[in-house]
């Protein structure tokens, strides 16, 4: 994503390197370019610049303007921000934007490569694009039965009729089955007669553990397509940890979206998680059916206690002899 | 005489559900019981039961403890279950899922206990489970969700030490985020 300003002082654009460090660390990286026209991503703009005036005309629909003004100005793709404007504002406000144009960019990609096979293109389904996080929750998601042959003999079905997979990939080294890419291997319909008839070495395991798992090693901070991370959502459980794997951080995101509906964006802000754990643990969440989006189910009534800080010390000490947390 | 009043976390449960197994998973020390010979339906489960409390404790430094209590399982030991709550951080409440009817055993403590989880917090525990259950862990899902209480509910091996631990980093968490 290509970042470039017109007008900005010098402390403004200091403004601005600071907080694109701090979302590089994130994995949301910008690049600052000198160029100030229609082929960036982003446009920073000092509204009092004697040529914004001119240059706000030109801005496409595809950019995203951020400017600084005290006016009140409201504009497709346009995020106005009062003077002066803080690192934390103007990370904020790159951060969403950053996740609002990759989600366009993905939508486009799907679209492009929907049009590509109705016009008859060789490529099957989306090999090219998809993992195998993506094919078995469309497994799941169709409820059908599937047969995926590895190299070296290594094969995993599903049977999602069942909620259930079995492979002869021993259970140490399952990760290997999500590293591989999937246009080298075959897969193929069966039915669930087929999928009960498998070898009695093969390993049974629940489909859910399998997505979770896959979701996890293969999401690196891609948002499911068509999920957006304004929109509130809530855990309508909690994950199953001691079955399912877990990140510490994850306990912190689990408690926060039991509680209440809140948008990803403001889970990794009132947590202080990356984006990327976020949306890998939301992606998980989602392919498990444990994430909730229907606004009218209430949030946890909440709780009468105040924090007590000496109670707080004592569990830090017990989290750290426990070496948890 | 020990303080009841202390810091100290809160494990019940039914009978049979493992709480002494747990409580002995992750003390510093051999758990110090009350149990006698189980008699009437009970002893299909298990020989002994507690008949007043189970208990351990974490050593943290020289002088801080956080002391394990495991309440009595038996329902006409309940009188014990407010005693022992008194002051405590949080609860860790063990379902035994080869129970005919696991999920109504969940909701008798859930409400027992009300009072205490709402002003501090809960995790459950499922034990004895495996993969031909009558009742898996999506049920005990659904079941909370439909009482509007998304407590941390994991499916556990009661003797495990790291299940006991991260049924106490949940709950340790859930504490934290009030």
């Amino acid at each position: 994503m290509t970042i470039s300003s017109l007008g900005l002082t010098d402390i403004d654009q200091q403004v601005l390197q600071v907080a694109s460090k701090i979302l590089a660390e994130e994995n949301c990286r910008f690049m600052l370019s000198n160029n100030c026209d229609a082929s960036v991503n982003i446009v920073i703009i000092d509204h009092d610049h004697l040529q914004s005036h001119d240059f706000l005309t030109q801005v496409n629909n595809e950019q995203i303007t951020i400017l600084y003004t005290n006016e009140d100005i409201k504009r497709k793709n346009l995020v106005a921000l009062q003077k002066p404007v803080r690192v934390n504002t103007l990370k904020d406000v790159l951060l969403k934007a950053y996740l609002h144009l990759r989600a366009q960019q993905q939508y486009t990609n799907k679209a492009r490569t929907s049009e590509e096979n109705a016009a008859g293109n060789s490529m099957t389904s989306t090999a090219n694009t998809e993992n195998l996080f993506h094919l078995l929750l469309k497994t799941k998601q169709n409820r059908e039965c599937l047969r995926i042959n590895y190299p070296e003999q290594i094969t995993l079905l599903i049977n999602a009729v069942d909620r259930a997979a079995a492979t002869n990939m021993d259970s140490a080294n399952l990760h290997k089955l999500f590293d591989y890419p999937l246009e080298n291997c075959d897969n193929h319909n069966i039915s669930p007669e087929t999928f009960n008839q498998q070898d009695p070495s093969f390993k049974l395991h629940t489909l859910d553990n399998l997505l979770w798992l896959a979701a996890l090693h293969l999401s690196s901070g891609e948002l499911l397509p068509g999920h957006c991370t304004d929109t509130p959502v809530r855990l309508k459980a909690w994950p199953n940890f001691t079955r399912q794997g877990f990140k510490p951080v994850y306990f912190k995101l689990a408690t926060m979206l039991a509680r209440k509906s809140m948008s990803l964006c403001e889970l990794a802000e009132q947590t202080k998680t990356s984006i990327t754990d976020v949306i890998n643990f939301y992606n998980a969440a989602f392919a498990i059916d444990l994430i909730e989006t229907n606004n009218a189910v209430s949030n946890m009534p909440k709780r009468k206690t105040m924090k007590n800080t000496n109670k707080s010390t004592l569990l830090d000490m017990l989290a750290k002899r426990l070496r948890i947390g | 005489m020990m303080e009841l009043d202390t810091d100290k976390i809160i494990f019940t449960g039914p009978v049979g559900a493992g709480k002494t197994s747990a409580i002995a998973a992750i003390s510093d020390a051999p758990p110090v019981s009350t149990d006698v010979m189980c008699t009437g339906n009970e002893r299909n489960i298990k020989d002994t039961t507690t008949v007043a409390m189970d208990y351990s404790y974490i050593k943290l430094d020289d002088s801080n403890r956080i002391h394990l209590f495991g309440t009595p399982g038996q329902e006409r030991f309940s009188f014990m279950w407010d005693i022992l709550t008194r002051g405590g951080l949080g609860l860790v409440l063990l379902i035994n899922n080869d129970h005919p009817n696991p999920i109504a055993q969940m909701d008798l403590y859930l409400d027992a206990f009300s009072n205490f989880i709402e002003e501090t917090g809960v995790v459950i525990g499922i034990t004895r489970t495996g993969i031909h259950d009558k009742v898996g862990i999506e049920q005990y899902q659904q079941h909370l969700f439909s009482r509007n209480q998304i407590y941390p509910v994991f499916e556990i091996d009661g003797r495990s030490t790291d299940d006991i631990k991260i049924l106490l980093q949940a709950l340790l968490t859930v504490l934290d985020y009030q």
